[in-house]
């Protein structure tokens, strides 16, 4: 009998996590684009700076762990270009290079590094500059009008949908206009098209589970029906909630992380739904920016339990059947 | 890894055990929101430390006292006279740092009178029952000395980082803030990181040790066994037909090079 000496695991999957990641980071780089064409190159000026302290900051820790420098490891991109896209444009160099450190420092090597973290590394970092710098990630550059490379007191900023919508106000914003995402918010999040034409390319290439993403929204669009502005009518409530945070960024490229995800289907739908429900309670109830990275990185610390909850159902689930084949 | 009992790092561990070895905080998870929530600077750890000093010290070693009063059925109640002893020694503490510091005071806020029914107060209190009065007094000094140094930790970079001062005189080199280290949930986060570097200084001065115990033994014998080996094998001298032979060699490789080189020149006239 010939023995299989090679070491676990035996069974492998076409998609590996160095293509997962080089798929998630191909499909950060339209968003990119269209900051570049609303806000000029200082958008990618200040995507090219995380990313350049997250891939740092990762071979320091791989090489302080001895695990020896992974090179191939596309994470730390993704992390720090999700973390440019949620700032604003004019956003101080330091503020998003901090964000990334935080990340992949404290976050993510402590925990193992790729693929051990318990938290989503990019949403940690942004909580943490929300915490520090809030004030700074509070207004927004206004769209078509391009910012020098050094953003001074001559730059107009303006406050974005969600802080309005959290103030109690409604942003007077056309429905085109929220199509096409000229309007100021974080730089990566207002082009709703663009984020869903990326969901299609990720879910194509199997990269997302249809039902996450789906589940997230549908949850929160059941939310914003029940409780709206007096002057919004339920189909606004939606749309406006949808389109004017950054609930879509978060909804296709962080809630489906492979990493922070439940295990089984049903957990993974369950997960979606807590971290739609806390979302809401966060932007109704909460006072920080950002309220879906908040209630992500909440939703995070439940996983283990929704793996259990539903690892639990299935073991009753297979004894009632057992019991009535026999 | 083991330690052998004469080893010095031990005998300074054993020394200064609550310290170092076995800390309130770090270690054994007593008195976290003190450190986590209250502790925000330096000034309030020094506030904290106060409190914590006049909290456990007097209520533990006069607890036995009292307890003698008590019969025999009521010996259940240690817990809320513990309690009661701790906050008679507080009241008038609180009321003489506050006359003399009121910002001290104001710092600490709610959590100076708190140390009366913290866990920690409960946990030194079990550490001291059947020791004699100096042994205790010891053990609880090592003990508030060990809440003393995480507290103050915690209290200087929480300051230093999110303040940009130290005892409120500002830092002209911290130019960045970072406000978000006065939550506690990055509260928990830093004090973490202080365990785990306490946990990584630890098991740096024990690899240090070893090596040097069983380490640089085996490289000084390696070192000096390369040494005898050059000894013992001494150079090679050439006999006198070896040397005729490599000048012979030697001779005919230069005629060699000049018949190239001037080969090259006639050509090139």
């Amino acid at each position: 009998m010939k023995m299989n000496a090679k070491p676990f695991p035996y069974i492998r999957a076409e998609e590996r996590s160095p293509m997962l990641m080089l798929d998630t980071a191909i499909a950060l780089i339209p968003p990119f684009f269209m900051a570049c064409f609303y806000y000029g190159m200082r958008s990618l000026a200040v995507g090219a700076f995380t990313v350049i302290a997250a891939v740092a900051a990762n071979w320091i820790s791989d090489l302080c762990s001895g695990r020896g420098l992974e090179w191939w490891d596309a994470s730390p991109v993704v992390t720090g270009m999700i973390i440019a896209l949620l700032m604003p444009a004019s956003v101080p160099y330091y503020i998003p290079i901090i964000a990334a450190l935080f990340a992949i420092f404290v976050v993510k090597f402590p925990y193992g590094g790729t693929g051990h973290n318990l938290f989503n590394p990019a949403a940690a970092g942004l909580a943490f500059v929300t915490l520090c710098f809030g004030d700074q990630l509070a207004n927004y550059p206004i769209p078509l009008e391009t910012l020098p490379m050094t953003v001074d007191e001559t730059v107009k900023l303006t406050q974005g949908a969600a802080s309005l919508l959290k103030m109690g106000a409604i942003p007077t914003i056309s429905m085109e206009q929220l199509a096409l995402g000229n309007f100021a918010g974080p730089m990566g999040t207002t082009n709703i098209l663009v984020i869903a034409a990326c969901l299609i390319y990720l879910l194509i290439r199997r990269n997302v589970k249809w039902y996450v993403p789906l589940t997230y929204l549908a949850t929160i669009s059941l939310f914003a029906s029940r409780v709206h502005h007096e002057n919004l009518s339920a189909a606004e409530s939606i749309i406006v909630e949808l389109v004017a945070g950054s609930l879509m960024f978060v909804a296709v490229y962080m809630l489906t992380e492979p990493v922070t995800l439940p295990k089984r289907p049903m957990g993974k739908v369950l997960y979606a739904m807590t971290a739609a429900v806390i979302t809401m309670l966060f932007r109704y109830y909460g006072v920080v920016l950002n309220s879906a990275v908040f209630a992500l990185l909440l939703t995070n610390a439940f996983t283990p339990l929704f793996d259990r909850l539903v690892e639990q159902g299935h073991i009753v689930e297979r004894s009632v059947t057992g019991s009535e084949d026999e | 890894m083991k330690m052998s009992k004469n080893n010095w790092y031990r005998r300074f561990l054993l020394a200064t055990k609550g310290i170092f070895l076995q800390n309130p905080i770090l270690t054994l998870g007593l008195a976290l929101p003190f450190a986590v929530v209250a502790c925000t600077s330096l000034q309030t750890a020094v506030g904290l430390s106060i409190g914590a000093l006049m909290a456990l010290i007097p209520a533990a070693l006069l607890l036995p006292y009292v307890m003698k009063w008590i019969p025999q059925q009521l010996q259940w109640l240690d817990y809320p006279i513990c309690a009661l002893l701790s906050a008679v020694f507080l009241m008038p503490t609180r009321l003489i740092t506050g006359s003399l510091s009121p910002a001290l005071m104001d710092s600490v806020g709610v959590y100076f009178s708190l140390f009366c029914v913290s866990s920690l107060l409960f946990t030194v209190k079990e550490k001291c029952k059947e020791k004699e009065p100096v042994r205790a007094l010891l053990t609880l000094i090592r003990m508030w000395l060990g809440v003393v140094l995480v507290l103050v930790l915690m209290g200087c970079i929480r300051e230093v980082l999110g303040y940009g001062t130290i005892w409120n005189k500002p830092l002209t080199f911290m130019k960045i803030r970072f406000s978000g280290v006065m939550v506690s949930g990055l509260g928990f986060i830093l004090l973490g990181f202080l365990a785990a570097l306490g946990k990584k200084l630890h098991r740096t001065i024990l690899s240090v040790q070893f090596w040097l115990r069983d380490g640089w033994p085996k490289l000084k014998a390696k070192v000096a066994g390369i040494f005898e080996k050059n000894e013992k094998e001494p150079k090679k001298i050439m006999d006198e037909k070896e040397l005729i032979h490599e000048e012979e060699s030697a001779e005919q490789l230069v005629e060699q090079i000049t018949e190239t080189v001037l080969g090259k020149e006639q050509d090139n006239k």
